[in-house]
């Protein structure tokens, strides 16, 4: 359980960033697609997702703006920005890399 | 990663994120509940795996601040940059607002850095409000501060448990063989504990030792610091050196630091070795005393234990000192008491063209504000937060702020060493002055307050801006309330520059009177060389020879119209003793115990009266039968016939002056001359004898010559003269009398100067703030105007509307100004000559100034207004 979390948090970011891309959601919408869509496996405290929201608006990758959400209360919204999408694609390469760089060495070791 | 910076930053812009953030995970946490419960679960444990799922919420909250720290930081940053854009994006604007800030500053950091250093810094002596300067002062007179007498002053040290030490100086003279020639010493002797009084350590060396005020053993003395530098370039091995003073050799034993100044910096001192004589003397009195009080005795037990002795004596020794007293001053109070009203009046002055500066800005600031309106509004639109732009308002303000206190300080460096220039060279610790970090920090909290107080409203403004009035309609809502606030601006701006002009306006007029006063001597093409032939020629006679040779190979010479030799120079400090008890024979005996009164004597030789041009009223004037062996004479001025000889004719009377150089015996009053103004062109003319050279021979001699050529080459050749019959002699002062006058007026100047200057800067500011109005209202309402002209309206009406406008306000603020005047200027009561401190011509024209320049400074909108283009206002429509 401890091992999957770590290795979660560190890609936190990635997965948030890569969520935005598509379209701007708040706190609870992201929390949920990441549970729905990793199938559970990815169970992080949900809470966590905030200070990874906070780093994104401090590095300028996400802009926030509160807005009234579909359920009627008011809900703080996460963009994506260019700087952001910049930043989602080094991420990306780099998670891609480290991958590949363990399966090859499961493979050939 | 986050700074401390950051840290501080995000902690003042901490409430807002945290709420936020607050409310986030509320609301996350709700759904979440909502969820559970839609699952099945019941409401607490529901809450209960909710709290589990969402996790750990406290240290979640910290790390999340933690991520702001950078942001806020960044926030910071990027507020600044953006400011410092804005501001350069209106170049006119911050051109104009940073000249007219930098100046105020400026000029108020300046006069503050004055006050500062001569006020408001503490003296370079320990403890100095315990130390006091202690006078002498004829109860009869009413001359609050006199120089003591040697014998007094011993009594007193005896007598008196309060002080200690108790000290005294006196002043002295030595003619040092330079390097460079003979120089005149300016040499203060001092008793035993002098330099304890004050415990300021020598900068080198050491003081004087108890044993060298023995006689035989004082041929020591101490240097003083700018003399240091300037005769013997600062050389730290001056200790041990040996001078020849008079003719002696003496060891220089130690130098005092920069500042020491007592009496001044550019002298020496020596050991006082006390004569006999002076065990008695209570008539001669030339000693300044000075005391320390003991720890623990306060200055009222000084004071009471003085009066005590004083009185003591005052039985003790009848003829002498029965009226004498004692008056005790504190040493700060005798440094710069005598300043501190000019000094003071001055700040208040700077402090009103601060005022005046103030509100110009804040009018700029005004202006820009009304501008700004859909700016503010557009980007409350677009989601900046309110609090967001209040706070790059702020900065920009701040950021404004910045650059004023840059251009205020530079800009008071600059006026710093003007008014060390200007300034009379006796103006107390004046070489202290200098822009230093107090001026540095004094400019930046000025500036500050000024940029951020007249910011406010715009801020105020921008925290309120409501986007549809000001999208949608031609003008900003709050363009009347500007206008307004903008109208009492500049009423105000006019009344402070009314007073400052009635001010200076006062000031220059008692100048001028002051300048007017007839001297009583001329002053152009007349130089006067001083020197001291005491120690040359012990003898009289060979003083009076001396005298008579310079004099007359002076006369000789081509080129000098007139030459002679006076022991007093008007205007100048005395060289040599100048006052003696009268008695005029025939007069009524004095009341039983009274002395008789001192009368200022001044000797003179040669064409001394030719010289000055002082007219021979009565009688005649000195000649060469008026020799040593001849009957003793005297010439009396009009002040002293008029006092003394109201109505009666004063050639052939016999008057007596009653002192031991001066000779024992009644002199004939053989002349009566002009009065001349020694002490000051606004004092009036004071009773006088003079008394000829050869029959008073002293060894102060100060050589009056006019002439045609330049004064420099007057007194080379005054001093080539002298040097041909002694080369030994050092010249004591060399001036002209112009530059003496000058001196005399010197602080009035000064005054004179800097208030003219700030009244200038009021007016042209004020002007500034008529105009900048007019011109704004003109523009608001050219749709107004050009709707009059349509229908009918002559051209000359608009511009008469606009010029009315003008001059109401402007009027309006005359009016506060003149009652301000009225009720201020009794602060000049002390410094005018000539003039009431309500003069009504000084306010008249100072009214009549102002009228004149608002309806100058009004004029071009007036012509604005009335030049409005009728048909491309219609087309605009």
């Amino acid at each position: 359980m401890t091992n999957r979390t770590d290795r979660l948090h560190g890609n936190l970011d990635l997965l948030i960033l890569h969520m935005l891309a598509r379209e701007p959601m708040h706190g609870w919408a992201i929390a949920q697609r990441l549970q729905a869509i990793s199938r559970n496996v990815l169970q992080v405290g949900q809470g966590s997702i905030y200070p990874a929201l906070r780093r994104g608006e401090a590095e300028g990758w996400i802009v926030a703006e509160w807005r009234v959400s579909e359920g009627g209360r008011r809900a703080r919204f996460y963009t994506l920005t260019s700087s952001g999408r910049r930043q989602l694609a080094r991420e990306h390469a780099s998670w891609r890399q480290f991958a590949a760089a363990v399966a090859r060495v499961l493979d050939l070791a | 990663m986050p700074t401390l910076l950051a840290r501080l930053t995000a902690l003042l812009f901490r409430s807002r994120s945290d709420r936020e953030l607050d409310e986030e995970m509320r609301l996350h946490l709700d759904l979440l509940v909502a969820r559970l419960r839609a699952d099945g679960l019941d409401d607490r444990e529901a809450r209960r795996r909710a709290r589990i799922e969402f996790g750990p919420i406290t240290s979640l909250r910290e790390e999340a601040r933690d991520a702001c720290g950078v942001r806020a930081f960044e926030e910071l940053v990027r507020d600044v940059r953006f400011g410092f854009r804005t501001l350069i994006g209106r170049p006119g604007f911050l051109t104009v607002v940073l000249l007219t800030l930098g100046v105020g500053v400026g000029g108020s950091a300046a006069i503050f850095g004055a006050v500062n250093s001569i006020l408001l810094k503490p003296l370079p002596y320990p403890d100095a409000d315990r130390v006091m300067a202690i006078w002498q002062h004829d109860r009869r007179s009413g001359d609050q501060r006199q120089e003591v007498a040697p014998a007094n002053f011993l009594d007193w040290r005896e007598r008196s448990r309060p002080f200690e030490p108790l000290s005294a100086m006196e002043p002295y003279g030595l003619d040092w063989l330079s390097p460079d020639g003979p120089v005149y010493l300016h040499t203060w002797l001092v008793y035993e504990g002098f330099f304890d009084v004050f415990r300021t350590p020598p900068l080198l060396g050491r003081t004087f030792r108890l044993e060298e005020h023995q006689p035989g053993r004082g041929d020591v003395v101490v240097l003083g610091y700018d003399l240091w530098r300037t005769r013997f370039a600062g050389a730290e091995d001056v200790v041990g050196r040996v001078l020849t003073l008079d003719g002696r050799p003496y060891t220089v034993v130690g130098v005092m630091p920069r500042g020491f100044a007592i009496p001044s910096d550019d002298i020496v001192w020596a050991p006082k070795v006390l004569e006999g004589w002076e065990e008695n003397s209570r008539t001669s009195a030339f000693y300044t005393v000075f005391g320390r009080l003991r720890e623990g005795v306060g200055i009222g037990e000084g004071v009471a234990d003085l009066d005590r002795v004083a009185t003591q004596l005052s039985h003790e020794h009848p003829r002498t000192n029965r009226f004498t007293g004692v008056a005790v001053v504190p040493l700060p109070e005798q440094i710069v008491g005598s300043v501190r009203t000019a000094l003071w009046l001055l700040f208040g002055s700077v402090v009103l063209v601060l005022a005046v500066v103030a509100a110009s800005v804040a009018s700029m600031q005004f202006a820009r504000a009304a501008a700004r309106g859909r700016e503010f509004a557009l980007r409350s639109a677009l989601g900046a937060g309110r609090g967001r732009v209040v706070r790059q308002l702020v900065t920009e303000n701040l950021v404004l702020g910045a650059l004023g206190t840059a251009l205020g300080f530079a800009l008071a460096r600059l006026a710093v060493d003007a008014i060390r220039r200007l300034a009379p060279a006796d103006l107390p610790r004046i070489a202290e002055m200098s822009a230093d970090r107090d001026v540095l920090v004094f400019a930046a909290c000025l500036s500050l307050l000024v940029v951020l107080s007249t910011g406010i409203v715009p801020i105020l403004v921008a925290g309120r801006a409501r986007l549809q009035p000001a999208l949608g309609g031609r003008t900003f809502t709050g363009g009347r309330v500007l206008a307004h606030l903008q109208a009492a601006l500049v009423v105000f701006q006019f009344c402070a520059s009314l007073v400052l002009l009635v001010g200076a306006g006062l000031l220059m007029r008692s100048f001028v009177a002051v300048l007017n006063q007839p001297a009583g001597f001329r002053t152009d093409g007349v130089v006067a060389l001083t020197v001291q032939t005491w120690s040359h020629y012990p003898d009289g006679a060979a003083r009076a020879g001396f005298v008579r040779e310079v004099v007359e190979r002076l006369s000789a010479a081509p080129g000098i119209a007139a030459a002679g030799m006076t022991s007093s120079v008007p205007l100048m400090e005395t060289i040599g003793a100048e006052l003696a008890p009268l008695t005029i024979e025939g007069a009524p005996p004095l009341p039983d115990g009274q002395s008789p009164p001192l009368v200022h004597f001044t000797i003179a030789a040669g064409g001394l009266f030719e010289a000055f041009s002082i007219p021979l009223i009565e009688g005649r004037l000195f000649e060469t039968r008026d020799h040593a062996a001849s009957t003793p004479v005297a010439i009396i001025n009009e002040a002293f016939r008029k006092q003394h000889f109201p109505n009666v004719q004063p050639i052939g009377r016999r008057i007596l002056l009653a002192r031991a150089s001066l000779g024992a015996e009644p002199r004939v009053v053989v002349g009566v001359v002009g009065d001349v103004r020694r002490f000051g062109l606004h004092e009036s003319p004071r009773p006088g004898v003079y008394l000829p050279h050869a029959q008073a021979p002293t060894g102060a001699n100060a050589f009056i010559v006019r002439g045609e050529g330049r004064p420099a080459d007057l007194l080379r050749q005054t001093k080539r003269t002298i040097w041909q019959l002694n080369p030994a002699i050092a010249i004591y002062q060399e001036t002209t009398m112009a530059d003496l006058v000058d001196i005399s007026v010197g602080e009035r100047r000064f005054l004179l100067v800097l208030l003219s200057v700030f009244a200038a800067m009021a007016v042209v500011l004020a002007a500034a703030g008529i105009f900048g109005l007019m011109s704004f209202v003109t523009a608001q309402r050219t749709r107004e105007y050009g709707v009059r002209l349509a229908l009918g309206a002559r051209r000359e009406q608009l511009l008469g509307v606009v010029l009315r406008r003008a001059m109401a306000l402007a009027v309006v603020g005359i009016s506060c100004g003149l009652l301000a005047a009225l009720a201020l200027t009794r602060v000049l009561t002390g410094m005018l000559y000539g003039v009431t401190p309500f003069d009504p011509l000084t306010f008249v024209v100072a009214g009549f100034v102002l009228c004149v320049t608002a309806a100058l400074a009004g004029f071009y909108p007036a012509t604005r207004a009335a030049n409005v283009n009728v048909s491309e206002l219609l087309q605009n429509e």
